[in-house]
């Protein structure tokens, strides 16, 4: 299990993790377990610019399809493509071996609206979501 | 998600303690998963699958006019629900759309009990009971049976040990029913299913229900029994090439366009009969077709068929098939389109990807 302190929360269950001016991303264990069994994966090609809460990536259950929003603004520099092999991935391991892609940070400032893991908990306890 | 308005099936706290995912399904609580979706449904496909079915409309149709009044509001011949036997039948309006879809199960004794969809039960109900010119017995068993489904190859094993059939389970042949026991408590016990598989629907004394369902499952243990959620009975279903009422099929559509005609007999007379064979001479304007994607993507109810950049239809149903390993689905499409082998578009997320028209089921299993 990823050590959940070094990353960064959306309202729309994505977590980032900043490593130096590059940010990992993919989806909270909650959401996985919301969504229900994984079965197709659709990441952004590389060179993509993405902007902090627009569409990144897209990703379907065997009930119906859900967008990846990009927690922050920059330019796709990874997608992991063993998650589009295999999407359950995805289910196994949310915070590890199940990210997305990683953008190259354009303001890390960005970055400051989002929640910790410890806040996020309490942000799905709330029902606001 | 749960509305105050939603009813709890017989089974609801067994579905609870199994750690079930609760959903609102056409009025009913009903588990959507337990472990996974696909986990349920690869064993219902390699060993067996326990589903609640409580949810299903439940009617009994009895007395001298009984026949005589199903012969008139369903259009396949009530000939064929003999004791013992089962007959699948649209129920149509008078311009011969798609009321419901059901089974008329043949008691004997002038006796007939009908499963119905739940999504359309009331108004079975209404209209039934609108139409009675007869004089049937119309009797609503809805909250006195609750119904379990075991689906998969080793379910007539795991069932061998709990039913008291005369004649030995074995001897129940698809699509035929006998009023019996199982587990000691009165069973309408069926070899029917909606999964593609071999298998039993039950109906029981709701207040029997988890008693049954508990021994089900503890004697199937050994087989990899599992119980199963709505979401693989979903792409069981799909895979199987059975339409789902609601989705497939509705008022708007008769079954010339549904695919249902080898349920309608022309040669007798039914409610709806002059609209069918109006439509028929004329031809339908849409007909249900099967696709499989050849792009990967998964197609949704609801999604636009194209041909050449032109609209010719929507998809109805559509799912990863976990069997298949391919994207299915059905769709109404222009009846010059529905030809085996046509190549068509659907268009996912705004982008057209290439699909082909193929024969229904998708998925059969070898017996």
């Amino acid at each position: 299990m990823a050590d959940t302190g070094k990353l960064l929360f959306t309202k729309t269950h994505e977590w980032l993790r900043i490593e130096g001016n590059v940010g990992y991303v993919g989806i909270s264990d909650h959401a996985q377990k919301e969504i229900t069994d994984v079965v197709f994966v659709e990441l952004p090609k590389i060179g993509k610019e993405v902007v902090k809460e627009g569409e990144a990536a897209v990703i379907e259950s065997v009930k119906a399809a859900f967008s990846i929003y990009a927690p922050v603004s920059g330019k796709i520099i990874k997608a992991n493509g063993a998650v589009e092999k295999d999407p359950s991935i995805v289910n196994k391991s949310p915070y590890d071996d199940g990210w997305f892609f990683a953008i190259e940070l354009k303001d890390i400032k960005e970055a400051d609206t989002l929640m910790s893991f410890k806040d996020y908990e309490e942000f799905i306890k709330s029902g606001a979501h | 998600m749960d509305s105050a308005e939603d009813r709890k099936t017989p089974l609801y706290e067994a579905h609870k303690g199994l750690g079930a995912k609760i959903v609102s399904f056409h009025g009913w609580l009903l588990p959507i998963q337990y472990t996974g979706i696909l986990e349920e449904h690869n064993a219902t496909r390699t060993k067996a699958g326990l589903f609640d079915v409580s949810h299903l409309g439940k009617l009994e149709v009895s007395g001298k006019a009984a026949k005589p009044f199903l012969q008139k509001i369903f259009t396949n011949n009530m000939d064929k629900a003999v004791p013992g036997k089962i007959a699948y039948s649209p129920l149509c309006n008078d311009l011969g759309g798609i009321l419901d879809d059901a089974f008329i199960y043949g008691a004997g004794g002038d006796r007939y009990i009908l499963i119905v969809n739940a999504s359309t039960f009331e108004k079975d109900l209404a209209w039934m009971a609108s139409h009675n010119s007869e004089g049937a017995s119309i009797k609503n068993i809805n909250d006195s049976l609750g119904g379990i489904a075991i689906q998969g190859p080793a379910s007539e094993k795991i069932m061998m040990g709990l039913s008291n059939t005369e004649k030995g389970l074995a001897a129940l042949k698809h699509r035929r029913f006998v009023e019996t026991k199982v587990c000691g408590h009165y069973a309408l016990l069926s070899r029917t299913g909606y999964t593609g598989e071999d298998g039993f629907e039950m109906f029981v004394p709701a207040g029997k229900s988890v008693e049954v369902w508990n021994a089900i499952l503890s004697a199937g243990k050994p087989y990899g029994l599992v119980p199963a959620g709505l979401g693989s009975r979903d792409t069981l279903r799909l895979e199987a090439g059975c339409p789902l009422y609601g989705n497939d099929a509705d008022e708007t559509r008769t079954p010339l366009e549904a695919g249902f005609m080898w349920a309608v007999d022309m040669d007798k007379d039914f409610i709806g009969k002059k609209a069918i064979a109006e439509r028929s001479a004329r031809g339908a304007k849409e007909v249900l077709a099967a696709f499989e994607m050849l792009e990967r993507a998964i197609p949704r109810t609801g999604y636009a068929v194209e041909k050449g950049g032109s609209a010719i239809g929507a998809v109805t149903s559509g799912s990863w098939s976990p069997t298949l390993k391919k994207n299915i689905g059905f769709a109404y499409v222009t009846p010059g389109n529905a030809a085996v082998g046509n190549a068509i578009d659907i268009v996912v997320h705004s982008e057209r990807k290439k699909a082909v028209v193929v024969k229904a089921p998708f998925y059969r299993r070898i017996k």
